[in-house]
């Protein structure tokens, strides 16, 4: 009984030690960490967005109503919108959206400027096919989309590019290259309800 | 034994990765890229320093009973630590090698090294034991992301070495190619182990 309290009470010490010195080591790394999320959020938003100084998160339950409104099967896949404000002004909007990839869910975030203007986009996550889905990420495929605008959904072809709206896919990777497009295309209708409430309200 | 045995004995004749073949997990997984490697060994190394230390500096008041709860609460706070430290200086490091860092906890290195020497041994051959270990591993790891990261990406370190008309193989940096690198190497090795006995034995034959 003895031999067993002894040994109770060892290990208690030890693990009150071993909380001191994890909590110790919490009070130095927190705020330093939370500054790196911080900072990693707004660079990955100025990565598609380069004008936003401040980005400022819509409310998810006003960005649902607002998008039930258009009835758009697209608009599903938006998770989240940022304005993009730069001195007090909209500069454009991050627009964050996942869909079905060929290995999982794509997510990524999408820059569309005040016009209607992609900027870019960046793929947070994805499990595409090394070397071949993931592409869809990289020139030449990210470079035909910059500059693309909303007025235009875009669709995938695998051969000569004939107007507009079209974007050559991936070579081997079309369902990755669709789940891009269709990505894209479901930020433009983000793009296009947001633009017409903001004008509403302007009016 | 020296100090100094107890250093070479982790790089060289009981190398972690090609000699006694442990930690295999991370081994496999992380070194797509030598940056990777180095990365995780140096963390590796990091956490089995300070509980070899700490768990020999205790091994006379820890009774044999629940000397493998102990084990586990030591190794498991120095984990925590490396990992929150990483998270706060070095963000990519920490990004790259992702749920490998918490995974150090089981990796069979530590509590082998714990259970295997700093139990029986001094403060000091179990620091010299710990770093030994660790340079092993480290190296092993890092021997590995080189190779992979030439073949697989064309580069060293993330600077580009075969320029961009080398066409890389992809498949070194996938899980296939962590498993021919390793059995390529791990034969190499041997072959180099043996080929130095041979030397010994027929040096020995001929006095």
């Amino acid at each position: 009984m003895k031999e067993i309290r002894k040994m109770g009470v060892l290990l208690f010490v030890i693990c009150a030690v071993a909380a001191a010195l994890l909590a110790m080591t919490n009070a130095v790394t927190a705020p330093k960490i939370a500054e790196n999320a911080e900072k990693k959020e707004v660079e990955a938003k100025q990565m598609v967005l380069p004008a936003g100084r401040e980005f400022q998160e819509m409310d998810e339950a006003e960005m649902r109503t607002l998008f039930e409104k258009a009835d758009s099967e697209n608009l599903k896949n938006v998770i989240a919108v940022n304005k993009a404000m730069a001195d007090g002004e909209l500069v454009g909007y991050t627009i964050k959206v996942a869909v079905a990839g060929f290995g999982g869910e794509i997510t990524m975030l999408v820059g569309i400027d005040h016009t209607g203007k992609l900027l870019g986009y960046n793929i947070l996550s994805h499990e595409e096919t090394a070397g071949l889905g993931d592409k869809i990420a990289v020139d030449p495929f990210y470079g035909q989309m910059v500059g693309k605008t909303s007025a235009t959904p875009l669709s995938v072809v695998k051969g000569e590019i004939k107007n507009d709206g079209q974007v050559q896919a991936v070579t081997g990777a079309t369902i990755s290259s669709k789940a891009a497009i269709s990505a894209i295309n479901s930020a433009f209708d983000a793009y296009n309800v947001l633009s017409d409430t903001q004008n509403s309200e302007v009016n | 034994m020296g100090v100094f045995r107890h250093l070479k004995n982790g790089i060289l004749s009981e190398n972690p990765t090609f000699r006694l073949v442990i930690g295999m997990c991370p081994t496999l997984a992380v070194t797509t890229s030598a940056v990777n490697g180095l990365g995780m060994g140096l963390s590796t190394m990091a956490v089995l320093v300070g509980s070899n230390v700490a768990l020999s500096a205790m091994r006379k008041i820890v009774p044999d009973q629940i000397r493998i709860p102990i084990f586990v609460v030591v190794i498991a706070s120095f984990v925590t630590i490396v990992s929150m430290l990483l998270e706060a200086f070095v963000p990519s490091l920490f990004e790259a090698l992702g749920i490998y860092i918490p995974l150090i906890v089981v990796n069979c290195i530590i509590i082998q090294r714990a259970e295997a020497f700093a139990n029986q041994n001094s403060v000091l051959n179990s620091m010299a034991d710990g770093i030994g270990m660790g340079l092993g591993f480290t190296l092993s790891l890092t021997v590995l992301g080189i190779i992979r990261e030439i073949l697989g990406a064309g580069s060293v370190f993330g600077i580009s070495l075969l320029g961009a008309s080398y066409e890389p193989a992809m498949i070194f940096i996938q899980p296939p190619g962590a498993f021919l690198t390793l059995g390529v190497l791990m034969g190499l090795v041997n072959f180099i182990e043996y080929k130095c006995k041979e030397k010994k034995v027929q040096a020995g034959e001929k006095q």
